[in-house]
């Protein structure tokens, strides 16, 4: 997480830029919860060990109320992060964009091979120019796989018979980012090996390298 | 002396008594644990370096899958029915189950489908190995080819078997046995979970045999469900499995919070807080939204975004009542006098790790989180937390809490405590990594040295070594309770449910425990004539014959596998038989007591009661099934065009048979009703004629489709999936029709001898339900597959 | 005493297949015929149910375990299609 973290700060592409916010509010209200709510229990627990001449049957026994409050705060909590969700969805719709490279992304028995617009193809690398929007159409030949880059929180399953879509911005820093997309679903005794690298380069040698 | 020890396994055997049932299910399912944690450590091995060699990625594979399978199925559950088993009875004061003989059914299945997945490890090729969610393809013959994982799909439709028998019996018995004075509102919080859980299991396991059903058909009968890429897209499999597997998820849970609102009372000399809250909210929102959040585990399979975003808001909703729980769990504690006796840890630290788990599941609802998050090490932390600190913690406390009950003896809360201590740390230093370790696949046997992964890994593995040694603890102090522990006052926490001996003891129907059930022995009538109420030698007969044959399944082309299938359906026929003869002969009668509480069910007779729970699970059963056809027919371009292979007229007739066996059937019924033998004996022959009738006709159209070249096997695509969905769906059909005319000899026989009277014939009654069933689903199957 | 309604149910039955069968050959796959004779599959099940297995007799309590598993499965088949999209 960590590296990730780190590789995101990097470069911003703005995938990954919507997923980090969204991350970041979610643990915030996450951390909170948890914080408050293992805090009252580790509260009561020592403010009301057993003791001498107590008699916990004394006080009435709590009812709905609190349950309704607690409910209520919790109820707004959820439907922020809810709406927010909802309003970070552009992460998961792929953009009406008209300078988008379309590449086709094969999934198989342990591998993954990639045809670009003009019908080149390269094999576990995926070249695509800085800050360009990419819109990948996934499938697989065999069983399930998923397709997934951490670093610009996308992912999407490859799936035998169907192709599914996904898009992300390429990241702006130019490089090879090793290992930066691997296989999240197990598709046998290979699934571990099922990695591939992220070539990004400038937007001339793209052109340049595809023509190739 | 050897009597003695002849006696004392037959006691164990053939015992139908709920609370030894109870302890077979508790030490069971805590071998299997221990299996599943074997598994657990040889995984976390692997993966404490990078780029080890210890296991390979076959092997590994197949150990995460059977460690989940068998965690989840083999030992989470099951230890939860044993103590379901044990006190449900006792917290509601009832004699036993409603259905003993049925009960102990329900073991011995679970136990021949664990030694089903054991096995399956040692035939060549290996167990399954494509994750408990056994996505397909990947568990088809093409990708998992050998008899390993059809084993290990076998065993797991007995264990959903054996789960759905158990669901029937432990609803019956929840509604319709309590003692006179255990209204609703006194049901103590341990069996409202349990019920709710069972209610959760009754109609979500039938999707799941369904589903196991079709993947099986497609190994050994070659049918094609799953492996027809090019004709429609396998998200098939996921909608089924995971139908069944959120609600799962609280079939796990929610026994532990059972454990857990019983133990916080007691420890903290407090009644629950809020509990109509925490009971009205699982009843109206937890177990009716629970069917209706699972795609959030396929989010990333490509459905339409406004599906995403119904399921994404119906999981966000359903977190809301377990927030309301768990806060009146913690506000129980408010005034009150806190032992932190063992139980009283454990349902604590249950409820810290449900908290952090139930946060991290919040995160998993939102489709835009889930595409870092997905099939990440980000997840196994997640349900971890739920499964193993929750759920696990939260049995734990049970274990401390009833030990006593079940032996007569205290175990020592020193040892426990600090059980306790090093288990809570252990498992957190196993599990929190796993959170940071957002982009690390799961379910990878071996990975780079890259950024902090092994620094992540190597410290989850120490964290397992310690969690996993700390249990050496618990399984001490068990057996050194069981065998040697100092006596137990009767009452050790001062508990105020039925389960323990209360001071005024309004309304148990047992004894309190002297010494506890190990060396205690009844079995004075074993072998005689007539059988003890106690002792049945069927249930485990019938499940022994059912694993024989089944154990041939996967070798079937071979004349071993045939012999071995026949040598089991004689056992099988053989146990059957004696089975009805017991009833035949009221071997084994169930005395019911007269009076007791039955709301809302005081009308309906316990069989009943019975029968429609279990059709109510047929519903679904079924349903699957003609859900997966329609599916399937949705999703492929092109199908047989109507009447051009199926003959109408002929599908038409046979329709009027069986609509008309239905009407004699209800003919007879009434003639029972009425006192009339006669006459009942005649509609049931008649019954029986219009049935074999249908089933004559239908094996001779199969013969003619066959050799129109109508076959699973045929080269078109299209023919091949419509003759599987075909043959499997009308196949099954004929099956419960056949299975029918067999009851329906044991019947006429029964009549014959004159057991059916005006005041008694619920024998009738239950067959007329079972055959209208029958009926029911050929009204749709005929139109689906003869006229659309 | 046979109970007349047994036999008019039946009746009704036989002639819901009839119909079913009239229908598929004159609306041959068509979306109306479709529902037709899904309406008809569907009231032949209930008349069944509540005749034959005399869920109309039954306490509500009793009902309620079909209602809930057919809300159940209602939930299943129309989301498990929806997903094909
Ligand atoms: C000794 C304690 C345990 C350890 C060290 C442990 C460790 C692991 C590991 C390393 C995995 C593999 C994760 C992956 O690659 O996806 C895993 C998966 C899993 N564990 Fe555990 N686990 C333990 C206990 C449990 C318990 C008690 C349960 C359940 C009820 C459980 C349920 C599961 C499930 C369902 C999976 C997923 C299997 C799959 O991916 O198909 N675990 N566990
Ligand atoms: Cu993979
Ligand atoms: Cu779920």
């Amino acid at each position: 997480m960590f590296g990730l973290l780190s590789m995101v700060l990097a470069a911003q592409p703005q995938t990954a830029e919507t997923f980090s916010q969204l991350f970041n509010l979610y643990l915030a209200f996450g951390t909170a919860a948890a914080v408050i709510v293992i805090s009252l229990l580790v509260f009561f627990v020592i403010r009301y060990r057993a003791r001498d001449g107590h008699d916990p049957s004394k006080y009435p026994v709590p009812g709905w109320k609190v349950a309704l409050i607690t409910a209520m705060i919790t109820l707004s909590v959820l439907v922020t992060a809810e709406y927010q969700t909802i309003a970070s969805e552009s992460n998961i719709t792929i953009p009406n964009d008209t300078n988008a490279i379309h590449i086709k992304v094969l999934g198989f028995q342990w591998g993954w091979s990639f045809t670009y617009p003009n019908g080149k193809t390269t094999l576990n690398n995926l070249t695509v120019p800085a800050g360009a929007v990419i819109i990948l159409n996934i499938t697989s030949r065999d069983v399930f796989h998923s397709f997934g880059i951490p670093m610009l929180a996308e992912k999407m399953d490859a799936i035998p018979g169907k192709v599914n879509t996904m898009w992300f911005q390429a990241p702006l820093q130019t490089g090879v980012y090793r290992d930066a997309i691997r296989c999240y679903e197990l598709c046998g005794a290979g699934h571990a090996l099922m990695i591939a690298n992220l070539t990004v380069v400038s937007q001339q040698s793209w052109q340049r390298w595809i023509s190739s | 002396m050897m009597e003695q020890a002849i006696n004392w396994l037959k006691g164990w055997l053939f015992t139908t008594n709920h609370k030894k049932v109870g302890i077979l299910y508790i030490f069971t399912s805590c071998y299997f644990g221990f299996v599943g944690a074997v598994l657990a450590l040889l995984m976390r091995t692997q993966l404490s370096v990078p780029d080890n060699n210890f296991l390979t990625g076959n092997f590994y594979n197949q150990a995460v899958t059977m460690h989940g399978v068998i965690m989840i199925f083999w030992f989470l559950s099951p230890l939860a029915i044993g103590f379901a088993n044990y006190f449900v009875p006792l917290q509601i004061g009832a004699e036993d189950l409603a259905f003993p003989r049925l009960n102990a059914l329900s073991y011995w299945l679970y136990l021949a489908g664990g030694i089903f997945e054991i096995i399956s490890f040692f035939v060549p090729g290996g167990s399954a190995n494509g994750g408990w969610t056994t996505y397909q393809p990947l568990g088809t013959s093409q990708f998992s080819p050998g008899a390993g994982p059809t084993l290990v799909f076998i065993g797991w439709i007995l264990l959903t078997v054996s789960v759905t028998l158990g669901s029937v019996n432990f609803i019956t018995t929840i509604f319709w046995m309590r003692a006179p004075g255990v209204t609703i509102s006194r049901i103590p919080m341990f069996t409202w979970f349990m019920f709710f859980t069972i209610v959760a299991m009754l109609f979500s396991f039938p999707a799941l045999i369904a589903a196991l059903v079709l993947l099986v058909s497609d190994r050994v009968l070659g049918t094609v469900f799953f492996s027809l890429a090019s004709i429609q897209p396998s998200i098939l499999w996921d909608n089924l499995f995971w139908f069944f597997g959120h609600p799962e998820v609280y079939i796990v849970l929610l026994p532990a919070f059972g454990v857990i609102a019983e133990v916080l009372q007691v420890f903290s000399g407090r009644p629950l807080a809020a509990k109509n809250v925490i009971l009205i909210s699982t009843a109206i929102i937890v177990l009716p939204l629970s069917f209706g959040v699972w795609m959030h585990h396929m989010f990333v399979t490509g459905v339409p975004l406004a599906l995403q975003n119904v399921f994404s808001i119906s999981t966000i909703a359903i977190s809301l009542p377990f927030d309301l729980i768990t806060l009146a769990f913690i506000e129980t504690l408010l005034h009150g006098n806190i032992r932190l006796n063992a139980p009283m840890l454990f349902a604590l630290g249950g409820i810290v790790l449900f908290i952090i788990g139930g946060i991290t599941g919040v995160f998993l609802s939102s489709p835009v989180l889930d595409r870092v998050f997905r099939g990440s090490y980000f997840v196994v932390g997640h349900f971890h937390y739920v499964m193993v600190g929750a759920a696990i913690f939260g049995l734990i406390a049970g274990i401390y809490y009833w030990l006593p009950r079940m032996t007569g003896r205290m175990y020592n809360e020193g040892l426990a405590k600090i059980h306790f201590i090093v288990s809570f740390i252990g498992f957190n230093v196993l599990y929190f990594p796993m959170n940071l370790l957002t982009d690390m696949p799961r379910r990878i046997f071996t990975y780079q040295s890259i950024g902090d992964w092994p620094l992540l890994n190597g410290v989850a593995s120490i964290g397992a070594y310690i969690f996993a040694l700390a249990q050496i603890a618990l399984a001490y102090q068990v057996l050194n309770t069981w065998f040697r522990g100092p006596p137990s006052p009767p009452n050790p926490w001062g508990a105020a449910t039925l389960e323990w001996p209360q001071v005024q003891t309004p309304v148990v129907g047992q004894e309190a425990p002297q010494g506890g059930w190990i060396g205690e022995l009844n079995t004075e009538n074993v072998g005689k004539e007539k059988l003890h109420d106690n002792l049945s030698s069927r249930p485990i007969l019938l499940t022994a014959g059912i694993f024989v044959a089944l154990l041939g399944v996967p070798y079937y082309s071979s004349s071993l596998g045939i012999a071995t299938i026949l040598i089991g359906l004689l056992i099988l026929a053989y146990s059957v038989i004696g089975w009805a003869m017991d009833d035949l002969k009221e071997r084994f009668v169930v005395q019911d007591s007269e009076a007791g509480e039955r709301w809302p069910f005081h009308l309906v007779s316990k069989l009943k009661l019975g029968m429609w729970t279990f059709l109510s699970s047929e519903i679904i059963f079924f349903g699957t099934f003609i859900g997966a056809y329609l599916y399937i027919r949705a999703a492929s371009p092109s199908w047989i065009a109507v009447g051009s292979v199926h003959s109408i007229p002929i599908g038409a007739l046979n329709t009027i048979l069986l609509v008309t066996s239905g009407l004699t059937m209800a003919l007879a019924l009434e003639s029972i009703r009425e006192g009339n033998q006669r006459n009942l004996l005649a509609f049931l022959g008649i019954t029986f004629l219009l049935g074999s009738a249908f089933m004559g006709i239908k094996v001779s159209e199969w013969a003619d489709l066959a050799s129109k070249g109508f076959l699973i096997s045929s080269q078109n695509q299209v023919i091949s999936i419509a003759a599987s969905s075909y043959y499997f769906l009308v196949g099954l059909h004929g099956a419960h029709v056949t299975a029918g005319l067999i009851v329906m000899i044991y019947l006429m026989k029964k009549t014959i001898n004159g057991q059916y009277t005006k005041e008694e014939h619920r024998g009738i009654e239950n067959f007329a339900l079972y055959w209208a069933f029958v009926d029911v689903i050929w009204c749709f199957l005929f139109p689906l597959f003869y006229l659309m | 005493m046979v109970k007349l309604s047994t036999l008019y149910v039946w009746a009704y039955i036989v002639a819901a297949v009839m119909a079913e069968v009239y229908i598929s050959a004159y609306m041959r796959s068509s979306a109306s015929g479709y529902t037709a004779i899904s309406l008809l599959a569907t009231s032949q099940a209930t008349a069944v149910v509540l005749f034959y297995m005399q869920l109309k007799e039954e306490p509500n309590s009793i009902r309620l375990f079909a209602v809930i598993a057919l809300m159940f499965l209602a939930a299943l088949l129309a989301a498990m299609i929806a997903t094909l999209g």
